[in-house]
């Protein structure tokens, strides 16, 4: 699994938690290291172990887990940057939405290493969405909602989610807008540059 | 009628170049602009571009020599390269067409290279650009880019932290902090190669061995700690001192070679390596021998020659009786060559043995060894030592090398019980003690060890020399 990932996970567990709290995770998980470095690569097997760990740690089931990194990945000010790539996806939520095809296309394209899963939208009307997402390991799309809903934030919609694992490495979410611009939403000023 | 139509087309064709082309202007027959893109007019809030001539609005960088609209017109279908003659100066790519009939021409401009400053510059959004204009992709990519950028480089500063913290390790001697072996080497060859002048110094521990066989690993650690820090003190901090072996140390004086300061620092060195060190309760004493050399003393001066010269004139030192410092001089090379003895324990570790092989350092042979077992149950104390030592040294046998460790370390070994006799009886009791048991267990230890004929010359030596030394220490 691409440090990328690995790395986002220890970034909530001490963002949101502290850095000795992550310590403990990566100890239960052991992982026999501290720190993830973001641009190497690990053992699929070890990002499962800090999932677990990190769940437990955290007395959550996994899938909320994974929903909160997406949260945490749009809308911490640790990770603006984040934030910013996926606005550059759109001018308002729709248009984000439909970003979405060429997300693992664009994520290749600054760092051609990173695998995302293959992202897939259709759209059942103006106001009615669904998104597949397929991947080789399941959880992705769960990352995804909490992506999503941060991102529905950010962009001031208001929308309704429905998640579902639908096979091994197939994941589905139903989106429903229900008011496009519903709030004021955080700017977007391309020319700032994320610190 | 036919201007009628003109207008229509005309336009007709603003229509189509405002939805493509949100960046492009206008110009009629004299060169002033009669209608902009959106984004153009945003770049220029207040001034009024629309009437204003075009090369006063922009400065032609290429082609160059360009001052009138037939100049513009002649460069119709070439790349342009503009800028604004007022701030913000930002850089413009464009190209120009003529319009039918000699009515003007149309200007296309975009950023290029300057994309990223305009964007600040002017706040520009996405509706700013033309819906094909990859702009916002290269955005997209510079900041994801600059995002990857920065994890690579966190993680390159991390390596390279890592790399100087082993680099440093892999230069250090753990236990004492000084530089190892290695670190001297480098120091030793990049000073040769700078062709200063510079001074080597070995320097050998004296009576070591005694403290950590009386008191223990621990006990010789702290010596070995206690003589880093006296060396650091007494050094420059140019000069590299490193401990190169057991209890071995080299300086180099980086630019000093005066005979009478070097000597200076190796007294005081000398003098303060031998204040007693308290350890718990008990108290470590040693000293040191030294041998320099100078690097000008030789036509090409180099490592192995220096190194090597330097522990002669140490081993010069320690047979005139330790805890002194010599110079090397030549007659030393010759002396020493008549003697078997300078097969040395420093000199051993020339020839490859790793640095820290304290035990390779006195290694004996397999009869050495059962003779130190033998003579580890006798008793003595660090001047006994000394003089059998010396004693076993001065019998001059070929065999003597290998006996006098055998026997001088199998009396160290002993150290504990004798000097706790010793306390408590008082010195002539100890020298007593001392002397039988020496004289006779080394005298076993050489026997075993295995040189017949200069067993006995050994044997009576070392009992008379630990008397004798005994009485001398404690009168």
């Amino acid at each position: 699994m691409h440090g990328l990932i690995n790395r986002t996970i220890q970034a909530f567990v001490s963002d949101t938690r502290g850095a000795d709290f992550w310590r403990d995770v990566a100890q239960q998980a052991q992982l026999g290291f501290d720190d993830f470095e973001a641009m190497l690569s690990y053992d699929a097997q070890l990002t499962e172990r800090v999932l677990q760990a990190a769940a437990e740690a955290l007395g959550l089931p996994q899938e909320a887990l994974l929903e909160d990194i997406g949260a945490y990945l749009v809308s911490h000010e640790k990770t603006e940057s984040m934030r910013r790539l996926l606005r550059f996806g759109g001018v308002d939520f729709v248009e984000f939405l439909h970003s979405l095809d060429d997300l693992p296309d664009r994520a290749r394209l600054a760092v051609d290493d990173l695998v995302l899963p293959q992202l897939e939208l259709e759209e059942h009307g103006s106001d009615r969405f669904s998104l597949t997402v397929r991947a080789k390991i399941t959880g992705f799309g769960a990352v995804l909602m909490g992506v999503l809903r941060g991102m529905a934030d950010d962009y001031g919609a208001l929308v309704l989610l429905d998640y579902m694992a639908r096979g091994p490495g197939e994941e589905r979410i139903d989106i429903q807008l229900i008011e496009a611009a519903f709030a004021e939403g955080r700017g977007f000023d391309l020319g700032a540059r994320a610190g | 009628m036919k201007r009628g139509r003109t207008l229509v087309q005309q336009a007709c064709l603003e229509q189509v170049l405002d939805a493509f082309c949100p960046m492009h202007l206008v110009l009629d027959e004299t060169g002033h602009i009669c209608h902009a893109g959106a984004s153009l007019q945003k770049l220029r809030p207040g001034s009024k571009l629309l009437g204003a001539r075009f090369l006063e609005v922009f400065e032609l960088r290429r082609p160059r020599r360009v001052g009138s609209m037939r100049d513009l017109l002649q460069n119709a279908g070439v790349k342009l390269h503009l800028r604004f003659r007022v701030p913000p100066e930002t850089a413009l790519k464009g190209v120009l067409t003529p319009l039918e009939g000699g009515r003007g021409a149309v200007v296309n401009l975009g950023f290029g290279i300057s994309l990223m400053d305009a964007v600040r510059d002017y706040a520009l959004v996405s509706s700013d650009f033309a819906a094909t204009d990859l702009a916002i992709e290269m955005l997209y990519l510079v900041e994801a880019k600059s995002a990857a950028m920065e994890a690579s480089r966190k993680l390159n500063l991390r390596l390279q932290g890592a790399m100087i913290a082993a680099e440093e390790q892999a230069f250090t001697d753990t236990l004492t902090g000084l530089k190892n072996r290695r670190a001297m080497d480098h120091v030793l060859a990049r000073l040769i190669r700078q062709g200063r002048g510079f001074a080597l110094m070995q320097i050998d521990l004296d009576f070591f061995k005694a403290v950590n066989d009386r008191l223990g690993h621990a006990a010789g650690d702290y010596v070995l700690q206690n003589v880093a820090r006296i060396m650091v003190e007494e050094t420059r901090e140019e000069d590299t001192v490193a401990r190169v072996g057991g209890d071995e140390f080299v300086i180099l004086f980086d630019g000093l070679t005066a005979r009478s300061a070097l000597s200076r620092v190796a007294a005081r060195i000398i003098e303060k390596l031998e204040v007693p060190m308290p350890f718990g309760e008990d108290v470590c004493q040693i000293s040191a021998s030294c041998g320099t050399v100078l690097s000008h003393n030789y036509a090409e001066p180099e490592a192995g020659g220096m190194l090597s010269d330097a522990d002669i004139a140490l081993y010069a030192s320690k047979n005139a009786g330790r805890a002194q410092h010599r110079f090397f001089c030549e007659d030393m090379r010759r002396e020493t060559a008549a003697e078997p003895r300078t097969a040395t324990p420093l000199r051993r570790k020339e020839e490859g043995r790793p640095p820290d092989d304290t035990a390779g350092t006195l290694a004996l042979s397999e009869a050495g060894q059962a003779a130190r077992q033998v003579a580890g149950q006798a008793a003595g104390q660090a001047a006994g030592y000394e003089a059998t030592n010396l004693a076993c040294e001065a019998s001059g046998e070929a065999g003597a090398e290998l006996r006098a460790p055998a026997g001088a370390e199998g009396c160290d070994a002993g150290h504990e019980a004798g000097c706790a006799a010793g306390d408590e009886t008082g010195c002539g009791a100890r020298s007593e003690v001392c002397g039988e048991v020496r004289g006779e267990e080394c005298g076993e230890a050489c026997r075993q060890a295995g040189g017949a004929p200069a067993d006995q010359a050994c044997s009576e030596a070392q009992g008379t020399t630990c008397r004798e030394a005994h009485s001398q220490t404690h009168s």
